[in-house]
Parts: structure tokens; sequence; C-alpha cells
């Protein structure tokens, strides 16, 4: 960044730099974020300001992309604050060995100490060779001589005496006090203001943060708080009469010391990946052409491919991006090495070298590759590559990570986790001393996704008054907090690696996980300077399909592979599973939206199922594009295109946009963007709803369209389109990754399903059902599934040969209550015939409430018959005495057996299912159910008739997109029904719509092809018939 | 002729040698000049200052308060403004130890002062009052001496000599402190003037005039 | 019909609904956030006792929430019990909604039960509490009836039995580990619990289900603790001849004073208030409290204090009859005090602050308490015993005034300024206004010291004096 030329001030006015200056990431006590001191510093003329905050550099790369995008005539000097008993000290950096420096010394003292802590030493302070210091005086004497003479004895000529002036209790006697100790040590005096807000107006919010760390309501902090508003950045002019003129000059001379900038940060890449006598591009054109030769075939690609491959390859060795692609394969061979089942995505996806490296499972051949969204000479960074892991087995590959390079060349990006609109309710009300009860009442009644009705509105509907008083003050409070971060935690993923230590780069602290570090930056500081970060994700699908290739390795002998799979071709046997909806448990199109869309869409190959994924995103729907594609589909709407450029573009898709990168590619081809700005157009998408960056490119788009001969009308909606994606526009890459595991696991239910459901089962949770719903699809398609028994079971649950077929023998590990030790202990001492009395198993040890546990589940039932009698059994106390273990009477039947109903909820209790009775078939055995339609019989009902069906509340969903409707799933004996109720309808019954478990539903049927959806009419609460029922329901998930 | 001495006594118009305290037991006033020149505050008895208010009058008194919380309450009758607690506070004074009673009539000031040295529970009674009627001045100052406590009148009057004061003292402001007048004294001479300088007790009150301080007089 | 159970559902509900009346209520405890009991009303909007408050407020929108008070239900029980005490002897508290009595002892008062009944139903018409009364042989038997819901008086033995069986176990007094142990046995009521084997039971159950099931069916009596009225001294007096001078009633008093003194020494207790209502021919009666703060038993101090308060009284009219009580007893322990103090010590503080006051009135006599607070015009005065945090020297300004003005005069004398400004911004939390304020040291020509400001509009004010 160019030398600040700051203007030579005007005469008269003084000249000044902030050196102490602390933002909201000093967590609850700075009131303003980095962006706007830094605004507000600029506007008044300051020459520099250091960003200061207490033992943390996490806010300067903000200030500092600030400064860069706003050309803001102002330096930025890195800089923190720390605090020991008897001393405050402010430490600047005037060069890079500084800033490493006060990095190392601020890791040091986060790594002391637990997460949101640090405990500084005298030893750092020692160790402190280049950094600059401002010395805060105590105002007692003999602590402040202690300091004094350690400091001036490491710091010798690189120390300041800071003078601070907020007009406080007896500020005159201080400063007298401060200019001796000045005069004693032979110190420069320098003007320093203490700011922790940028404007006097943050007082209120300051006062509140302090009392939210305090815990105690503001009313009664007295002396605590500030006393006046001092503490913010002051006008040059007021600044002059308070300071002596020296002290402020002082201040200048030293910012104008401080040369160090962020721009200087470079990326060094692990090293010891490229073998010695290889330079990097060698060695990865080496790997590039193995790894073709083993993809393509021996012959090697074909020739459009090949030129492909040497383009990415020059433009890679131009960026020298080759170690961020070697560390990558490194990893990726270490899964494959351990067996560990990986998937590369994100832009890699659209480049084949990553596709020669075995990263990713797309061939080029399948998708359109756009080389731009892969890597672009205008944008400065790294392309974000994401690889998925098993979601079992991902902390072994974070390990590797952690051993290979060691802790200090390894940790994760942080991810600041700021104040949401309930959080921020909570806490400032907490603070304000409004009581506790009427706070939970707000919180909960509050529907956030409500667009009509703002949130202020609905705290007033809600009884708090927020026009004058408390209610006002809480809610111009919480508009302020919103956003602010509340501490760093740890991103879900995102590795960075580095050749030398880590903290000489950025500072690195304790994660709340045990033996995990983070360092104080997140992935948007790391893209801001350019910063290489790896994505370690996890994906539990990726658990179940291994599950799955290991059941069908032991039992049906067949050795499987995702890529050998895919290399099967597209299955129209599997595809016809897919068009009816049949897919629960399969990848991506198992929820309830998808499968509505799947028999209109009727996929027919891999690139429908890409399309699939990517339709039902929210993004196309808010865009009205959903129907347009599917009318062209079916023939019902002629496809057309205004120009060849844009048929090249869209032909794939039938002109209807649908990924992102077709809209850069129409960007680019329609509105003549070049490469770099249809890429900031992606980012701006992705980010509008908060930063609203689109609006700029609005004309830009337009213009190039109409430049380019395009209509308006075609502009505006490609434009409205654009806008839709904002919220979930889903790349075409990673799309393509996805549909690659939707097949596989379609394929897999199809050809193994008991296979299938059981390795779905044993990798729950996971996925959008409950074991209760996965159990009843898996009978619905003819599987037996055994009960849990003692004898018979194993842990997990098992594929076993039953009356010559496969069944699923459920695994004791699905009984609530049993803790994994006692499972191992029960299973190593179960004798070869089996238990023969339930004393046997109180001879084992197993404690009271594992017994009832067990009792509970039925698992005894071989040896006893039913639940009471074996609880029965379970609790005689009598035959644990040893004289008696010989003379086992028999089992006298005292109690009758547990009627149907008792053993239903039961079973549901214990197992949160049963299998053997569905509570609806009950009912209607008992002929509570009058006139209730089957779900399997819907579809012989005619269109628009009046129908009354009735099932177990599964799940209830209101997405964001369609206003007002919510989606019921009820469930009977034979099937799912969809239930579509209006918000007329929700309101007018809202007792039954939000707390019925059992419903029953008088509504008109609606059918559009293969799809059924019963238009609620009047909602009947039939609960109260089975009591107790406590089959939960995933609620406006 | 043993009833009538009795009477008299009775009267309070005797008075005998006897009673007398030693006048040498007194208390320290906290300020060395004071204590040489009048060798501290008498141990009890009624004692008048006659001064204009906020001109340091209590803070002369503030040593003494001090010493006499150990013994028993302060009571501070009719203060003409609101007492604030903190600078008491600030200066080791045990606000528990204090009883403010404000806003009475004469007669009751009187009344509750009497009550609060009966009760043997006060070691000091302060007491804003513009003049004291002979009879209560003699009152005050029996039980006063009864109990070993001692009762101050403050007032911005000339006080009646006349009446059986322990000790009567003028204090007149100074810009480095304060300057006291002695009126009557028991045992000793009237007419003694002496000077109290506060200039390191109180800096920001009474300022010596230096370099930083001009720089700072300027104010935002 | 031996013993009868008064069960009270809702207690507190229906006292509230006296309050306000037509009002859909519920019971909420503020931790969990979930009803504990609910009026009829707000049953018909379907909000059911244990669901959450968000719900029972989405369902039913002008739904009243209240905290249950414990101490304020006992208080009721005790009126309760005090009403029916004229009507019935052996009445025991069974806190925290019911009431137990034996009823064969009153049956030689009564020989017809239904007459007592009516006798009782006669004390509970007029208050607003439903309530649910049954009867049994032992008083576990009738009280597992009402809390089952059977409200019958008169069963036959046998007809009793069979009820009994019916009930439900939840509404016994068994452990809950049990009853839900006996439940997953498939045992809910009484009935089949009743049917097993003793000795079968004793293997599996703890000793309190077979010593529970013993008392309810009378094989073993437990008698509860029956209840006491509580302790009252009020007495009536008729003056021989009419009073017109306040001070004099003090003598038909003084006999009073000795009796109370006599009652309080052999109960051990001392009084803190005593009420007295002064009778006139035509003026409404005057009633006079005197409080004692530390609690006063001898007859001179209450004489004292007595004599101070009717010295101030005007009587209206002349006085022909008055009533005497006291009230508010505190038990006795005699403070101890050292004997070494060369003063005497007739008084303990609290006796001479209940003088002061006696004389002055409660706002005269106060203790200033610290509350460290930026602003001046925080209240620092508080009433007249306060307790006090540890006094911290430390965090108090020494250099702030010893008198302040309650409220800050507009300056009109020419003062110099002593020192730089101390700034102090007020941020009011209920109007949302921000007050600032420049504090300066300033001495006057005639050399007082103030405390003086200066508001941003460049007003000045006095504020105190360093006095």
């Amino acid at each position: 960044m160019s030398e600040t030329s700051a203007a030579a001030p005007p005469s008269g006015a003084v000249a000044y730099a902030e050196l102490f200056c602390r933002s909201n990431f000093s967590f609850l006590q700075g009131a303003s974020s980095p962006e706007e001191l830094v605004s507000t510093a600029a506007a008044l003329g300051y020459q520099a300001l250091a960003l200061t905050d207490e033992c943390s550099v996490a806010g300067v790369v903000r200030a500092h992309r600030q400064i860069k995008q706003q050309q803001l005539p102002l330096k930025l000097i890195i800089g923190s604050y720390f605090q020991l008993p008897g001393l405050s000290l402010v430490l600047l950096c005037p060069d890079r060995q500084a800033y490493a420096e006060l990095c190392r010394i601020i890791t040091n003292a986060r790594r002391r100490a637990e997460k949101g802590h640090y405990q500084l030493e005298e030893w750092d302070l020692r160790s402190s060779k280049h950094c600059l210091a401002l010395w805060l005086p105590q105002g007692e004497a003999e602590v402040d001589q202690y300091w004094g003479q350690l400091l001036s004895r490491h710091f010798s000529g690189r120390l300041h005496l800071a003078l601070v002036r907020q007009l406080r209790y007896r500020e005159a006697r201080y400063l007298a006090y401060c200019q001796t100790l000045a005069h004693d040590f032979a110190l420069p005096q320098l003007a320093v203001g203490a700011v922790l807000m940028h404007q006097r107006e943050r007082l209120a919010l300051q006062q509140t943060l302090t009392a939210i760390r305090l815990k105690t309501p503001v009313q009664q902090l007295g002396r605590q708080l500030l006393s006046n508003a001092e503490a913010c950045l002051r006008p040059l002019s007021k600044l002059a009469k308070l300071y002596p003129a020296a002290a402020l000059a002082q201040s200048v001379t030293l910012a104008a010391a401080c040369q160090f900038s962020l721009d200087e940060l470079r990326y060094e890449y692990p090293s010891e990946l490229v073998p010695s006598d290889l330079s990097a591009s060698q060695y990865l054109q080496q790997l590039v052409q193995a790894g073709a030769r083993q993809r393509f075939g021996t012959a090697g690609p074909a020739a459009s491919i090949q030129a492909l491959i040497d383009k990415e390859l020059a433009l890679i060795a131009e960026l020298r991006y080759e170690y961020f692609f070697l560390t990558i394969y490194d990893l990726v061979q270490f899964a494959k090495a351990r067996g560990i089942l990986y998937q590369g995505r994100g832009s890699a996806a659209n480049s084949v070298v990553c596709y020669c490296l075995e990263i990713t499972a797309v061939d080029p051949r399948q998708i359109n590759v756009l080389f731009e969204r892969f890597l672009s000479r205008e944008r400065q960074e790294p392309p974000d590559i994401d690889v998925d892991f098993e979601h079992e087995r991902r902390e072994e590959v974070m390990q590797y990570l952690y051993q290979k390079y060691g802790r200090e060349r390894a940790a994760l990006a942080a991810t600041v986790i700021s104040y949401r609109l309930k959080s921020a309710i909570r806490d400032v009300g907490k603070a304000l001393g409004i009581n506790e009860m009427q706070l939970e009442h707000f919180i909960k009644n509050l529907n956030r996704r409500h667009d009509v009705v703002s949130w202020q509105q609905q705290l007033s509907q809600l009884g708090l008054n927020t026009e004058q008083g408390l209610g006002q003050q809480l809610v111009q409070l919480v508009e302020q907090i919103r956003g602010f971060p509340r501490h760093l935690s740890q991103h879900v993923g995102g590795f960075v690696i580095s050749a030398g230590p880590l903290y000489e780069l950025v500072p690195v602290e304790n994660a709340a996980m045990a033996e995990r570090t983070v360092i104080q930056w997140d992935k948007d500081d790391l893209e801001t300077l350019g910063l290489l970060k790896v994505d370690v994700l996890a994906l539990g699908m990726l658990t179940a399909i291994r599950r799955c290739f290991q059941l069908v390795q032991q039992h049906y002998g067949l050795t499987l592979s995702i890529a050998a799979i895919n290399g099967y071709g597209d299955d129209p046997q599997v595809y016809r599973q897919i068009q009816q909806a049949d897919t629960v448990g399969v990848f991506q199109i198992e929820s309830r939206a998808q499968m509505s869309m799947l028999p209109r869409l009727r996929p027919a190959c891999y690139y429908d199922l890409v399309i699939q994924i990517a339709i039902v995103r929210p993004g196309p729907i808010q865009g009205d594009m959903v129907h347009p594609y599917l009318l062209r589909r079916h023939g019902l709407e002629a496809v057309s295109y205004p120009s060849p450029e844009v048929a090249g573009v869209l032909s794939r898709t039938l002109g209807v946009p649908i990924f992102q990168e077709q809209v850069i590619q129409l960007a680019m081809v329609a509105a003549g963007f070049s490469g770099g700005e249809a890429d900031q157009l992606r980012r701006a998408m992705a980010s509008w709803k908060k930063t609203g960056e689109l609006l700029q490119f609005k004309e830009k788009l337009i213009n190039g369209m109409l430049s380019r001969g395009y209509q308006q009308d075609f502009a505006e909606r490609i434009y409205q389109q654009i806008c839709g994606f904002g919220e979930y526009g889903f790349p075409e890459s990673h799309s393509a990754s996805f549909a690659v595991l939707a097949y596989v696991s379609a394929w897999l239910k199809h050809y193994f399903p008991a296979a299938f459901y059981t390795a779905l089962l044993n990798s729950y949770p996971m996925g959008f059902y409950s074991p209760s719903q996965l159990i009843q699809d898996a009978i619905r398609h003819q599987l037996r599934v055994l009960p849990v028994c003692i004898n018979a079971s194993a842990a997990a649950h098992q594929l076993v040969l039953h009356q010559g077929d496969w069944a699923i023998r459920l695994g004791l590990q699905q009984v609530k209550g049993l803790s994994p030790q006692t499972l191992q202990q029960l299973l190593q001492q179960r004798p070869a015939a089996g238990f023969c009395h339930p004393v046997q198993l109180k001879q084992l040890g197993l404690n009271a409430r594992e017994l009832a546990a067990l009792a509970s589940s039925n698992a005894l039932q071989s040896l006893t018959g039913d639940r009471y009698n074996s609880r029965w059994h379970l609790l005689d106390q009598q035959t644990q005495l040893p004289l008696f273990a010989a003379v086992a009477e028999p089992a006298t039947p005292l109690l009758q057996p547990p009627s149907e109903r008792e053993a239903m909820l039961e079973d549901y209790q214990a197992l949160g299912f049963s299998l053997d009775y569905h509570p609806l078939h009950y009912l209607r055995q008992r002929g509570k159910l009058a006139g209730c339609t089957l779900a399997s019989d819907l579809a012989t009902v005619r269109q628009q008739a009046v129908v009354k069906v009735a099932g177990l509340v599964t799940c209830r969903q209101c997405p964001g997109t369609a206003a007002g409707v919510t989606f019921l799933t009820l469930e009977d004996e034979s099937g799912n029904i969809n239930v579509v109720v209006w918000q007329g309808t929700a309101l007018a019954q809202q007792q039954p719509y939000l707390t019925a478990k059992i419903l029953q539903v008088n509504g008109i049927l609606e059918r559009e092809g293969e799809v059924i959806h019963v238009i609620a009419g009047r909602l009947t609460d039939l609960t109260p018939l089975l009591e107790a029922l406590p089959a939960g329901s995933r609620d406006f998930h | 002729m043993h009833s009538l001495l009795e009477q008299l006594t009775q009267r309070q118009w005797l008075w005998q040698g006897s009673a007398l305290p030693a006048a040498g037991q007194q208390l320290s006033s906290g300020y060395a000049e004071f204590d040489r020149q009048l060798g501290g505050w008498p141990a009890s008895g009624l004692l008048v200052l006659q001064s204009q208010p906020a001109i340091g009058e209590l803070r002369l008194l503030l040593p003494l308060f001090k010493q006499l919380q150990q013994q028993g309450l302060l009571g501070l009758i009719n203060p003409p403004q609101l007492l604030q607690a903190e600078p008491l506070a600030a200066q080791g004074i045990n606000p528990s130890q204090l009883l403010l009673l404000s806003g009475l009539s004469e007669t009751d000031a009187l009344w509750a002062a009497e009550q609060l040295l009966q009760s043997g529970l006060c070691s000091l009674v302060l007491l804003w009052q513009g003049t004291l009627a002979r009879k209560a001045a003699r009152r005050l100052q029996l039980a006063a001496q009864s109990q070993q406590a001692l009762v101050l009148q403050l007032t911005t009057h000339q006080p009646e000599l006349t009446l059986p004061l322990a000790l009567a003292l003028q204090l007149l402001p100074q810009p480095q402190g304060l300057q006291l007048k002695v009126l009557k004294r028991r045992a000793g001479w009237a007419g003694q003037q002496f000077y109290l300088n506060w200039q390191d007790e109180w800096p920001e009150l009474y300022p010596v005039l230096t370099r930083t301080h001009a720089a700072l007089a300027e104010t935002a | 019909m031996r013993w009868l159970y008064l069960y009270f559902p809702s207690l507190q509900l229906d006292q509230l609904a006296v309050q306000y009346p037509a009002q859909p209520m519920a019971l909420a405890c503020p931790k969990r956030h979930q009803l504990l009991g609910v009026n009829s009303l707000a049953a018909a909007a379907g909000v059911k006792v244990g669901q959450s408050v968000a719900t029972a407020v989405l369902l039913c929108r002008e739904l009243q929430l209240f905290s249950p008070e414990p101490a304020r239900v006992k208080q009721l029980l005790q009126q309760l019990a005090e009403r029916l005490y004229q009507v019935t002897a052996d009445l025991a508290l069974q806190p925290p909604d019911a009431l137990q009595i034996r009823v064969s002892s009153m049956l030689k008062l009564y020989p017809d039960p239904a007459r007592y009944w009516q006798q009782l139903q006669l004390q509970l018409a007029d208050c607003p509490y439903q309530y649910l009364a049954a009867a049994g042989q032992t008083p576990l038997a009738a009280k597992l009836l009402a809390r089952s819901g059977q409200a019958e008086l008169y069963l036959t033995p046998a007809a009793e039995q069979a009820k009994l069986a019916l009930c439900p176990l939840t509404a016994s007094d068994l452990p809950a580990a049990s009853i839900e142990q006996l439940a997953r046995l498939g045992i809910r009521q009484l009935g089949p619990l009743l049917a097993l084997p003793a000795a079968e039971l004793a293997r599996r159950f703890s000793q309190d289900v077979l010593q529970y099931l013993a008392a309810l069916t009378g094989r073993v009596l437990q008698l509860p603790k029956f209840y006491r009225p509580r302790l009252q001294f009020n007495r009536e007096l008729q003056l021989h001849y009419e009073i017109t001078e306040s001070p004099q009633l003090l003598k038909p008093l003084q006999p009073l004073l000795q009796q109370l003194q006599q009652f309080l020494r052999r109960a051990n207790l001392l009084c803190q208030c005593l009420q007295l209502t002064l009778q006139f021919r035509q003026h409404s009666p005057l009633p006079l409290q005197i409080r004692a703060r530390a609690g006063e038993a001898c007859a001179a101090n209450w004489q004292q204090l007595l004599s101070l308060h009717l010295a101030q009284l005007q009587l209206p009219e002349p006085v022909y009859a008055l009533q005497f009580s006291a009230t508010d007893y505190v038990p006795d322990q005699r403070a101890s005090c050292n004997l070494l103090a060369q003063r005497s010590q007739p008084l303990s503080k609290a006796q001479l602050l209940s003088v002061l006051v006696a004389r002055l009135g409660e706002q005269a006599v106060v203790t200033p308490v610290l509350s460290l607070s930026h602003w001046p015009e925080a209240e620092s005065s508080a009433s007249a015993v306060a307790a006090l945090p540890a006094l911290n020297a430390a965090l108090c300004y020494q250099l702030r005034p010893i008198l302040q003005l309650p409220k800050a005069l507009p300056l009109t004398e020419a003062v110099t300024l002593l020192s730089g400004a101390e700034r102090l911004e007020q941020l009011c939390w209920q109007s949302g206004t921000l007050l600032q304020r420049d504090y300066y040291l300033a001495r006057t020509e005639q050399g007082q010291l103030w405390w003086v400001y200066r508001t941003p509009q460049q007003q000045w004010y006095l504020q105190g004096w360093f006095s």
C-alpha cells in the first residue's frame, strides 16, 4: 500500500495518530467495529490508527480491507494491548520481525490459558526485541517503579509513556504523576485516546457490553461504568486543547516509524512434499500424466482434453500454486491408503488436473468444464477446494495433518460467532434488568423468518412497549449489537498449513475442543490476504456407502467402489425407481420438496440428476424458474435462445439458467464481463442479502446486454434470476459431485436394499429420516426386520439369513440407556447357547438402570415371554444371594401380559418405533378411524375429491420460500401422506396444527402426475385416543 | 441549711470546684498546629464554632469524628444541606456510626440532642443551630458532662460567651487553609489566633499556584 | 365415616379469581416455563397443565400468568383451618392444599353425620375456594378417595373397599419411584397391588410401600398432628368517665400494660406493635399504632413510648371506650451487653431509635448509606436502619462535597475555578436522554469552596459545599 502522503496539516490544526484503540474484537469491551473505527479516524483527519485489541489481532484484516476498498487516506498500524497485575501495556509493530514477534507473544499468552483468556508472563516481555511499547502507568508508586525499571531495561529506546486524558476524577494529579515518572525514567511522553468507540452515541452500547460482561444489570453497576463518553475518536481541535502539543507531535513521529503493512505477508507452502531431485511443477506434471493414463485409458486423453491439461498446468506454474495441489494430492492419497472414502468438490471440480490427480470423481467429459471458475489471472487468490471425508473417520485425517506438519504449522481457521437476533435480545434484555420469564416468552414467540412483520413489531405485539422506556432502549441496542463478535470458534474443517511456524504469520489460540488449535483469522481474512485454506469436511453419506460396500463384500462376495458403479453407466431400473420418488435414504434427493419434484422432472441420466439436485434449492424457486424448465422438458413450451452465444451456455438446461456457472458465462458472453469481473459477480451473488453489493453490477449487466442487442425484458429477467440465485444458487461443480453419490446410493438401494438399510441405520444420526421411518420404508419394501434379542443380536444392526431371505436383525445399540461398555461386556460374556434366565444377567453385574432398559425394549422376550414378566424377575432381590443361586424355581406368571396398546407404547418409548404394531393400524382395528382413506389407496381417489385421512405427524416444514404454507407429513401403516396447510387454516386451528401427534385431516385431494397432496380443510387432534405416545416429529426444521 | 445547698445544686446555681474535670484531659485534633496551640479538643462538655458554611468547618472536625466513632455513635442534627456519606467514608468514618436527624424544629432538636446524650450511646452530638438559650445550654453541658460526651454547636452568629462553654472558636477562610480565633476557653485566655495550612492535605482545594496548574486551568 | 378429607385443588387460582374475575389464568413455574395449574376458563381454550408457556400463550392470547406463591397458599390454608375450628375440633393441616378431620369424636355432638356435614358446608360456603370432600375408615383411605376424585361421603365399608380398588396409584402417597416400577409391571390401580402376596412384595419393593398399605387398610393407625390456635392478647376497656385530654389516657392503660408484661414473660416473647383503637360517640373510631423496633416486654418502656405518642394526639371528641391488642410477637433473646462500659447502658440502639421515631416521625431519623455512583443526584440516604456492605474506604472519592444541595441552584456569584474539568455523563435508562455536566472546584470572593458544574448550553450551577 503506498505510503500515505497525508496532506501537510493545515496551519494551526494539529497532526495526530491514535495509537491505542480497541474494536469489538476485544470481546464485550470495544463498542465499534474495525471498519467503523478506520472510517471515522480517516474522516477526522488522523494520520494513522493503531488497532490494538486485547491480546488479539483478529480485527486487523477487516480494518485493512476497509482501507483498501474505500481508499482511505489513513495508515493502519498493527498492535495489541496486554494486561498484567499492575501493568497495562500496548505493543506496536514497526516491521515484519516485530509483527512475527507480536504473533508469537500472543500465541504463547493464549496457549497458556484456556479459550477466551490469556496469561502474559514477564518472560514474553524480555524476549521482545523489535516491538515498540506504550506504557500506561497504574497510578500507584511502588507498582509503577517496579514495572518502569523492568520495561526500560528490556525496551530501552523503544518505550514511551502514554498520557490518557478523559476528564476523569482527579485527572490533573494523575497527569502530574505521569509526567514526573516520564522524567524519572527519561521516557518520551505520547498522547493516546484509549479509544473504545468511534462516536459518542455508542456510550449506551458500551455500558450494556460492560453489564453483559459483569453479568449484573446496568442500573446496579455504579462506578464500574465509564463516567463519560470521552473514550471515543475525538476531533483534532479538542485533542489540541486537552493534550500538551509535544505529546501530540510524538504520536505522529512514532506512527511514521511504523512501516509494516499486512500486504507484506507472503505465503510459504510446506516444502517436504516434493522429492528433492524434481522441481514442484515437474513433479506435478509427472503425477498428472500418470493420472491421465489411468483415468483415460493407457492411450492417454483425447487431444482436446490434453490441451486443457496443458493450459491448466501452465497457469498453475505461472501463479505458483503447484504446492497447493500437491498438498491436497498427498491428503487424498493418505485417505485412499487408509480406505477412507473421500470426494473433492468446489471450483476444483471444473479442473481436469484434479480429475487426473484423483482429487475429484467428476469426469470432465460429462459436464461442461468452465476454466474461469477454476483459476483466473485477475483473481489474486488460490482456488478453494473442499474435500469431503466419511464423517466418522474425518478425525483420522485431521490428526494425520497435525502429525505430518506438526502443531505449529497446521491449525484450523477461525469462525467468528457473532450476536444473532435471539442471543442479542436475551443478553441485552438481561443487562437492562428486564425479568427473565418475560424475555424467554418474547424469544420463544419470535418468528425470525417472518418477512411481513419486522421483529420490532412482533415484540410490541407480544407486549413490550417499544416506543419509550426500557423497551425502546432494548430495541435500539439490539439493533446495534447484532453482528458484534462474541467469541472465536473453529471453522468446520478449514485447515491452514504453512512451511515455517504458523505463529510467525498469524497468532494461534486454543479451541474449545481438547488439543485443537485455531488461528485468529477467519476464512474471509485468509481470502483477503491470499493465504491458502484446505477444507476437510465430513459427509455422513460416505460412511453409509462404505458400510454398505463392506456388508455386500461380506455377504454377497462382491467388491464395489464409487468409480466402479459410475462406470456401469445409467441403469434404467435404478432411474425408474428414482422417478417414482422411492428415494427414502438416497443422498440429496430424499427431502419432501425433492420427492414432489422427482416424478415431474423424471431424471433419466446422470446429467438430469445434476439438474435435479440444483433445481430444488430455494434459489431457483424464488427466481420462478422451476416451472419454465419443466414446461420445456415436457415440450409444453418452445425452447428459444435470443442468440447463438446464449444457446451455447444454456443449451444443456434447455435455455433456463440454473447453475451459478451459467450466470457467470452469461455475464461474460452476453454482457461482456471479463473472467475476473464475472467471478466478483459470483461472490457478490453469494452475499448480496447481507451487503447488497449486487446492485452496482445491475446497470453494468443490463447495459452490457442492451449494447449487444438483447431486449430489455430478457436482461431484466436474467437480473431477477441472478438475485434469486443470491440465496442458494448452486454451483454446477458441487451438484455434479453430489449427483455421483446420489446415483451410487440409489443404485445400492435398488440392488442391495437389505444391506443399504442396515448401513443407513448403523450410520444414524444422518440424513432426513428417523430410524422409525427408515424401518417403515424397509418393511414396505418387503424386507423382514427382526426385533432386538438378547441372544441373537450383536451390538450394531446385522444382515442375517432368515428363512432363506436376507433380513435385518436390529442391534442392541438401538436400546436407549444401554452404555457401550456394558454392551461389549454383555456380548463377551454371552454363553454360546445364549442366556436362559434373566437372573444370569444380574450375575453379570449390570446395574438396575441398564437391566430396566433391556427389559423395556423387550430384548428378553425369548427368556420371559413379555416385558412385565422380565421386569418382575429382574426386580427380585432375593436371587442375588449366592445361597439361592442354584435354585431357579419356575417363573409362575403372576401378572397378566401387557395389552397390545401397552406393548406398542412401550416399544415407542424404549426403541422409538414398533415393529409389530403401527398406532394407526391399532386405531383402525378398533374402528376409531371410520372413513379415513389409507395412504396407499389415495392413488385411486379422483382429482379434487373430498377425502379424510389420518396419520402420525412425522414432519412439519414451512420453507422460507413458499409464503405461509406448511407441509405436513402424516405416516400411517401403509405409507406417507403429504398435506398442505395454508396459513389461514393453520391460524384458525392453532391447537391441532401445533400440538397434535396423531392428526385427522378433512381436505381436497390434488394430483399432479404422480404427485398427490391433500389441501387441509378441518384438522382434528386424535392424540387423546393414544395418550403418552412419545413419537417426536421433526418440526420447523 | 443542708436543704438550701441541695436546692441550689438542684437549680444548678452552685458551681463546685471539685466538679471541674482536670484541664489536662483533651482529645487530639489531628492537626499539629491546633494541638500545639490548644492542646486538642476538650474531652467533654459544650463547644461552639462560629463559621460561614463551606470553608472547611466540617473537614476540621473529621479527625475528631474518626476518633470518637470507636466510643459511640455520632449524632448530627439539622445539617443545612444533604449530608453525603461518601467523603466521610473516604476519611475512614463508618457511616453506620452516624445518626442523621434532619428537618427538626428548635425544641425538637434540643430534645433529640438531650435524648442522644442521655442514651449513653453517643460520644458526640453536632448541632447546627443559630442561638442557644442559657437553660438549654446548661442542660446540654450537664448531660455531656455526665456521659463523658461532646456537644458541638455550629452557628454563623456571634456566640453568647456567658454560656457555660468548654471552648468557643471563630473560623475564617484563608487561601492556604483556615484561620482560628479563640473566643472563650475554660481555664485559658481568649483572643488567641492561629492558622492551619491545608495545602498538602487538600492540594486541589488550596492549590499552590505552579506551572502545570496554569497549563491545565484552560478547560475544554 | 370415621375420617373426612377436604381437598382444595386450586387455592391460589381461586383467590386470584376474586381479584381478576372472568380471566383465563394459569400458574407457571418461572424456571421450567411449564404450567402447574390452570383455571376453568383457560382449560376451555385448550391450555393444559404441563404445557410450555409458549404454546399456552399461542393457544390463548389473553392468558394471565402468575408464579406460584407457597407462602400465600399456606396462609390461606391457615385461615381456612381457623374458620373451620369454630365448628369442629380434631382438625389437622395437610399442606399444601388439604385438611383432615377426625369425625368420630364429633359424632357425639352431632348424632346425624349429615347435620355435621351441613355445618361444615356452611362455613365453607362463603370462601371462594373449590373443594372436594371424601370420607373413609382411615385417614389415608379418605385421602386416596378425595385425591382420585371419588367425592363420596356416606359409603358402607364394603362399597368403600370396592371404590378404593379402582383408585389410580398415582393419587396415592407411594414414593414416585415405586409407582413407576409398579406401572412398568402393569399395576396401575390399588386393587391388583393389594391382590399380590405380601411376601413377594417384600422381596421386591422398599419398606415404605408396605407401611403405606398397612396404614391404608387400617392395620396400623397413624394420627396426624392436630391444629392449635395461635397466641392472642387483646382487651376491651369501658372507661368509667369520658376522657378529653389524650395524656390522661395513660392512667387507665397502665393495668393493661402490666397484664401484657406478664403475658409476654410467661410466653417468653417480645411484642413489636400495640394496636390501640379509641371509640367516640359520633366520630368514627381512631386506630393508633405504636411500634417498638426491636420488640418490647416491660411495661415502663411501653408507657414511655405511649406517652410520646399521646403527647402529639388531639382528640376530636371525648373517648368512652378503647380496644387494646398486641401483635407481631418475636422470641426474646436478651441482647448481651458488656458490663464494663463505664457509662450506664440503659438503652440499646434499637430502643433509642424507636424513642426518636416515636416523637420525630419515621422520615426524620436516618442512617446514611453508601451508594457509589458517578452521578451526584443518585439518592444516598436510606431508611432508618439499613444493613451496610463492608466499608471499603479506598473506593470512596475523597474530593466530594460533604454537604450537597438537594437540587442544584443556578450560579449567581462570580467564582474563580481551582481545577480542570471532570466530565460526568449520565444516560437515563428509562427515557434514553443523555445528560452531560463538566464539574469544577471553585472559590467565591468570601473564600467559600463550592462544587459547580457547567452544562453543554454553557449554564453554570452550584451543586455542593466543600464544608
